[in-house]
């Protein structure tokens, strides 16, 4: 298991430094640099190169880039050129909402997609094995910004019992922010949920396939524990490496389930930023996002180890 | 056909005996297919099995032996259903009972283990786990209770440390070892009868022989009566009292193992018994095939399901199903307990012409091939053969032995390194210190178990591996390390056919492009038209239609595929043929028509042909000289003949001793076991 | 000497001869296959045939009709800027498909081109799988904010966006195709009968890969249709007045209240096309795991 970790930790490092570099380059490629927004459109070119000349912008790429990196390190972000205040605290609030909005979705990805999984592959009744089927079907073929769009009709404007965007902050009033959380997040997890439920189904019926079933079978062992303690946690590792792609997959998502909802996260953030082509925030950001999703990859592979004995043992 | 009710369907006992454990009546099993048509896999199957008995069920695959042992406790897949028929354990009926009925009764009144003992375990569930879910499942005891009797299971089937053992995973355990803790969890609730599927058939030759005294030591000492599912006779012979043969889904021959093997009344367990390669037989000896492939199980069945490939066949043999009844009886009519009684002790045919069998044998079968009764005879014959090989001689054994060799290689060597694994660095080496040498015109048998390194030997040949030391030399030449051209030229001298016939033809190509493309590849026919006649020309030489290059692969069986493979290997016109395995794959009436195809090809083409299997008997027949493999060693090697008769490495005696020969110990004037 | 004797192959019974396409033939015959197929086609036609099908410029505004439900001027009814909706929902399916048919198979291409260098040499590998790892990293829509933010709005944007999203799902699908694929006998057998890698890969092994990344088409299809809408959404696709069934719904939302047909008709032109690319996925998938 160490040994198993030493090696996928390298692989990470580098995967997030090339990350590093792109999230660099990119940024340099846009038209217009920080120093013209920073000047506004009415100054001339003496002012803007003498911004260039405070924010290090005339130095070579590669300084600059140390420079950055070197910043990171030391935890020290500076502050944002357009948005205004230290980049830290606007990543910190957003990171706050997002990361509730990310977990919520998640509780429902994994609770709706383990109820789709069982029930689609071990339901005796036909019906509702069919219904589980359609209800993926139907969360997987309409786009998640048209589920958005749909759950606000129904739940905000038709019934009006939950309200149809903003936060309040888990922490100011918890039960409200919870009325808050509740479509957000239900429209962030429903194809992620469809997904996991589709691969679980075949993945259980997979193994309902295998050999060790056949023996467990034939030593009469009931079929609600064939289920459960023999298929079940042969079906689970591939989900979990799936459910790590997922979370990448709620991340990106978040976006735009922040723009339907009015949500404060990192989405808004990042939208906001690139608009007013605020550099810091949206580097430090981007990266930020990439290392979270490397660090969901890596926990999955841990995960994954410890429900497999034949890597847990090597 | 499924048509018979249960009731007027033969069964080899008229009435049940008082002691009868199991039932099986008219059994039928049906499975769907995607297209909406029937196989009707199992037809008007019927037993019955005392208290303690031994029954072996034998026939080759798509016989219905497998689905007969699943279809007793209704362990079908969702495919297939029970048509007909009845299975009663005790007073139990089981062909109606409820899944919960059934339940009880699996795993507490009929225990069962399957073929692949790799994959019958469940990887991530402790060896605790399995044992104690087995006996939870039928209320046995309290968790302490349980633990002790799952360590007891374990010393019972002869784990060595128990207690310490109970914790591991099955990915710890070998094969046989994998199979003990099988048999431990199907006899943990002391079943009535323990239902063994092709118990060894996945296992090495000298773990075979343990698992097979394992089961008959617990036949004897918990009195469980013991099914065994199996296709190889040499295990029936070695294990079970009484004898069902099993073909295209029916019974035709059902008796006492001794009285079955030596004096087969039905024609396909006749030549099923002659296409059988045996140890004691010396090289050179011909195996009799049984022509043709098994009947299609989707079409109804008209008559005998053998008629279409039985030499004795006649008109009512295609219309009209035989009855299983005694030989000697001339219509079920005349059935009564007094000439039960004097009719050969329950030999039972399904056969419109026992008395033919016998004498279709011998006259299919090569003299040597009949049957022997006493050790003393048979060493006789085989003295006899012997001298004859000697005077006549055959090609290899005219080479003079200082002859330059055609293949060479010294010191080979191939390790492969564990998945790389920070820390521990393992390795294995799979080929290490080879050194043989092959002539023109010579077949060298190579033998060994699983993971002996000769299929990796085989790939070194074939140069689809590199090799990590030592040298490869062909006609004097080293082609270790060949260039690129001397590549193109090796792979044209070296052809090799592989073990599965299923995967060793690409799918997606018809039968043409396969042939056709080493001759493309090479440059060797340059002509399209040319090129097509090559193609239908070795098909031909291998016995297939030439009209089927335009077919793909999945048009043909097993043994046909074999035969396009061998085809595609000839193409280039190799002077060396590598056959990895080339027909474990297949049952055996199919393997005699493959291994004797090659070793004509052998003989007429003047090949040298590497002829690597695991099963000794196959490789005497064939090989002129023999190459035992041991760890990637090689331990012993010597003309065939005199390496199997006087082995000198211990490993090569175990091996030798291991092979089961389908002779019943009982007609070689031993006590049955 | 019986062996020589001629062996015939097994009559073509059922399914026994089928040739390697049939599977796709009979996925599309299945129930499933066959709704998939026909909304897919209704939908793709309507787009093909938008020049035809619409009465009004999609473009066009009128000042008196703003947000008006259906009528038989405007059959889906105006938005609103008084613009008519089925026009606009026509051309919006032609603006997506347009874009969706050069994004996909882009991504696909350069993909399997991916993962082919893969095969060529174990470094080659190391950097490829790098290379899928760093673009799966970028969670999509960030990554599409960011390319927007260099290229500018449009469609060129969404087509790399999309392109981009693909090559690691077709890469690593291929590169394990491959993988799997190389170390079957025929392979090893083809290879030993001297057949040259170029060949083996292509001739031997990628028809082989195939069927998975048939189906993976179908799902990609359905991720493109979503992509391009939430990027629309988002307002960093295609932007108006060019319409797209993304910034179309985009637009209606701050109307749902007081104009529900305006997000109406976008929502059930999305939802058939995907519906309609998910079934066939499905039957695929099912046809071809047989």
């Amino acid at each position: 298991m160490r040994g198993y970790l030493l090696k996928r930790i390298p692989s990470a490092l580098l995967v997030l430094l090339l990350a590093s570099f792109l999230i660099f380059a990119i940024l340099r490629l846009v038209p217009g640099d920080a120093a013209e927004v920073l000047a506004g459109p009415d100054a001339g070119p003496e002012s803007v190169a003498a911004i260039r000349g405070q924010l290090g912008l005339d130095e070579p790429l590669l300084a600059q880039y140390a420079s950055w990196i070197g910043d990171l390190v030391r935890g020290d972000l500076g502050p944002s050129y357009a948005i205004g205040g230290q980049v830290a605290d606007l990543i910190g609030d957003g990171l706050g909402a997002t990361a509730e909005l990310t977990l919520g979705a998640l509780f429902f990805t994994v609770t709706l997609g383990l109820l789709f999984g069982v029930l689609g592959a071990a339901s005796r009744r036909r019906p509702v094995r069919v219904v589980v089927h359609a209800l993926t079907t139907g969360a997987l073929a309409v786009p998640p910004f048209v589920t958005g769009v749909l759950l606000v009709l129904v739940f905000a404007v038709g019934l009006s019992v939950l309200p149809s965007g903003g936060r309040v902050g888990l922490l100011e009033a918890p039960d409200l922010e919870l009325q808050y959380l509740l479509l957000p997040s239900l429209c962030l997890a429903l194809p992620s949920a469809a997904v996991l439920g589709r691969y679980l189904k075949d993945s259980l019926e997979r193994a309902f396939a295998e050999d060790y079933i056949r023996t467990a079978t034939a030593a009469g062992v009931p079929r609600r524990r064939l289920l459960w303690r023999h298929a079940l946690p042969n079906a689970l590792p591939p989900v979990v490496t799936l459910l790590g792609m997922q979370t990448g997959q709620l991340l990106g998502g978040a976006v735009l389930v922040e723009a339907i909802f009015a949500w404060p996260g990192l989405g808004q953030l990042a939208e906001q930023a690139l608009n007013r082509r605020d550099y810091p925030v949206v580097q430090d950001l981007l990266l930020l996002l990439v290392a979270v999703f490397v660090l969901v990859q890596l926990l999955t592979d841990v995960v994954y180890a410890a429900l497999d004995p034949r890597i847990r043992w090597e | 056909m499924t048509s018979s009710t249960p009731t007027t369907s033969p069964t080899p006992t008229a009435s049940p005996s008082q002691d009868a454990l199991l039932d099986v009546r008219g059994l039928s099993v049906d499975f769907g297919t995607p297209d909406g048509a029937a196989v009707h896999a199992v037809r008007d199957v019927g037993f019955t099995l005392r208290r303690g008995e031994t029954l072996a069920v034998v026939g080759e695959s798509g016989s219905g032996k497998s689905t007969t042992a699943l279809a007793l406790t209704r362990m079908l897949p969702d495919t297939g259903r029970i048509t007909a028929g009845s299975v009663r354990l005790g007073d139990t009926e089981l062909t109606g009972a409820s899944e919960e009925e059934l339940r009880a009764v699996r795993g507490a009144r009929i225990g069962m283990i399957f073929q692949d003992p790799m994959t019958s375990l469940n990887p991530v569930l402790s060896i605790r786990t399995h044992l104690d879910e087995v006996l939870r499942a039928h209320g046995h005891g309290d968790r302490a209770a349980r633990r002790a009797r799952a360590e007891e299971l374990l010393a019972l089937v002869g784990i060595p440390d128990p207690r310490r053992r109970l914790d591991d995973h099955p990915h710890q355990f070998s094969g046989g070892q994998r199979q003990r803790v099988l048999i431990a969890m199907a006899l943990a609730n002391e079943p009535e009868v323990l239902v063994a599927d092709e118990p060894t058939t996945a296992l090495d030759a000298t773990v075979q022989e343990q698992i097979l005294g394992l089961l008959t030591r617990l036949n004897e000492e918990t009195g469980t009566a013991l099914v065994l599912i199996t296709h190889n006779m040499g295990v029936v012979a070695r294990t079970c009292a009484r004898l069902l043969v099993m073909y295209g889904g029916t019974v035709v021959e059902d008796g006492p193992t001794a009285e079955v093997l030596t004096r087969p009344r039905h024609p396909y367990t006749a030549g099923l018994l002659a296409a059988v390669p045996r140890l004691s037989s010396p090289s050179g000896t011909r195996l009799a095939g049984i022509p043709g492939s098994p009947p299609d199980l989707s079409l109804p069945l008209t008559g005998c399901a053998f008629a279409a490939r039985c030499a004795s066949a006649d008109e009512r043999c295609g219309s009209e199903a035989p009855v299983l009844e005694s030989p000697l009886l001339e219509s079920p009519e005349l059935e009564s307990p007094l000439l039960e009684a004097t009719s050969q002790a329950g030999h039972h045919v399904a056969c419109w012409h026992p008395d033919t069998a016998a004498s279709t044998v011998t006259s299919a079968a090569p003299p040597v091939r009949s049957r022997y009764r006493n050790p003393a005879e048979l060493a006789r014959r085989e003295a006899e053969l012997e001298v004859r090989l000697e005077v006549e001689g055959e090609p290899g054994d005219q080479l003079p032995a200082d002859d330059a060799p055609l293949l060479e290689t010294s010191a080979l060597r191939k390790e492969f390194r564990g998945r790389g694994r920070v820390g521990r660095r393992n390795r294995l080496v799979a080929v290490d210190d080879v050194s043989l040498r092959l002539h023109q015109g010579e077949t060298l048998g190579l033998v060994g178990e699983s993971g002996s390194g000769k299929s990796t030997l085989a790939r070194l040949l074939a140069h689809a591996h590199q090799a990590d030391g030592g040298t490869i030399r062909l006609r004097g030449q080293d082609v270790t390390r060949p260039s690129r051209t001397a590549l193109r030229t090796l792979r044209r001298q070296v052809q090799m056919v592989f073990q599965d016939p299923y995967a060793s033809l690409n799918p997606r190509m018809t039968v043409g492009d396969i042939v056709g493309e080493p001759l493309l590849v090479h440059g060797l026919h340059p002509d399209r038209a040319a090129r097509e006649a090559r193609v239908a020309e070795l098909l031909e030489l291998v016995g297939l239609d030439p009209a089927a290059v335009d077919r793909l692969p999945r048009a043909f069986s097993g043994g046909q595929r074999q035969r396009i493979g061998i085809a595609r290997a000839l193409a280039p016109e190799p002077s060396l043929l590598i056959c990895d395995e080339p027909v474990s794959a297949l049952d055996v009436s199919v393997q005699a028509q493959i291994v004797n195809l090659l070793s004509d090809l052998q003989r007429d083409l003047g090949l040298a042909l590497l002829f690597i299997a695991h099963d000794l008997a196959v490789v005497r027949q064939v090989s002129h000289r023999i190459a035992v493999m041991h760890r990637g060693r090689i331990v012993e090697s010597g003309p065939v003949d005199e390496v199997c008769e006087s082995p000198r490495h211990p490993y090569t005696q175990k091996l030798l001793s291991a092979v089961p020969d389908p002779v019943p110990a009982s007609a070689l004037g031993v006590p049955a076991a | 000497m019986t062996t020589l004797s001629f062996v015939r192959a097994r009559k073509p019974g059922p399914g026994a001869a089928r040739n390697p396409h049939q599977p796709y033939r009979k996925a599309l015959a299945t129930t499933r296959g066959r709704i998939g197929l026909a909304l897919a086609l209704l939908v793709t036609l309507a787009g093909l045939l938008a020049p035809l099908l619409s009465s009004h410029v999609p473009t066009a505004q009128s000042g008196e009709a703003l947000l008006a439900p259906g009528s038989p001027g405007h059959l889906l009814g105006t938005d609103d800027l008084g613009r008519d909706l089925l026009s606009r929902v026509l051309y919006g399916i032609r603006t997506d498909l347009e874009v969706i048919a050069l994004a996909v198979p882009l991504g696909a291409l350069l993909g399997c081109a991916f993962a082919l260098l893969a095969a060529v040499h174990p470094v080659l590998d190391t950097v490829v799988q790098r290379v899928f790892d760093l673009v799966l990293a970028f969670p999509g829509l960030i990554l599409a904010l960011a390319i927007t933010a260099v290229l500018g709005p449009g469609r060129l944007p969404v087509v790399v966006v999309i392109a981009l999203a693909e090559i690691p799902v077709f890469g690593r699908q291929l590169r394990a195709g491959i993988l799997v694929q190389r170390e079957r006998e025929y392979a090893v057998a083809a290879r030993v009968g001297g057949t040259g890698r170029a060949r083996l890969l292509l001739r031997h092994i990628l028809p082989n890969c195939a069927d998975p990344l048939v189906v993976q088409l179908a799902v990609s299809l359905t991720v493109a249709v979503f992509l391009e809408g939430a990027m629309s959404f988002l307002g960093v696709g295609i932007r108006p007045p060019e319409p797209t069934l993304g910034n179309m719904l985009s637009q209606a939302l701050p109307y749902l209240a007081q104009a529900p047909h305006f997000a109406a008709g976008p929502l059930l032109v999305v939802t058939l096309l995907v519906l309609g690319f998910s079934l066939l996925s499905e039957a695929l998938n099912r046809e071809i795991r047989r």
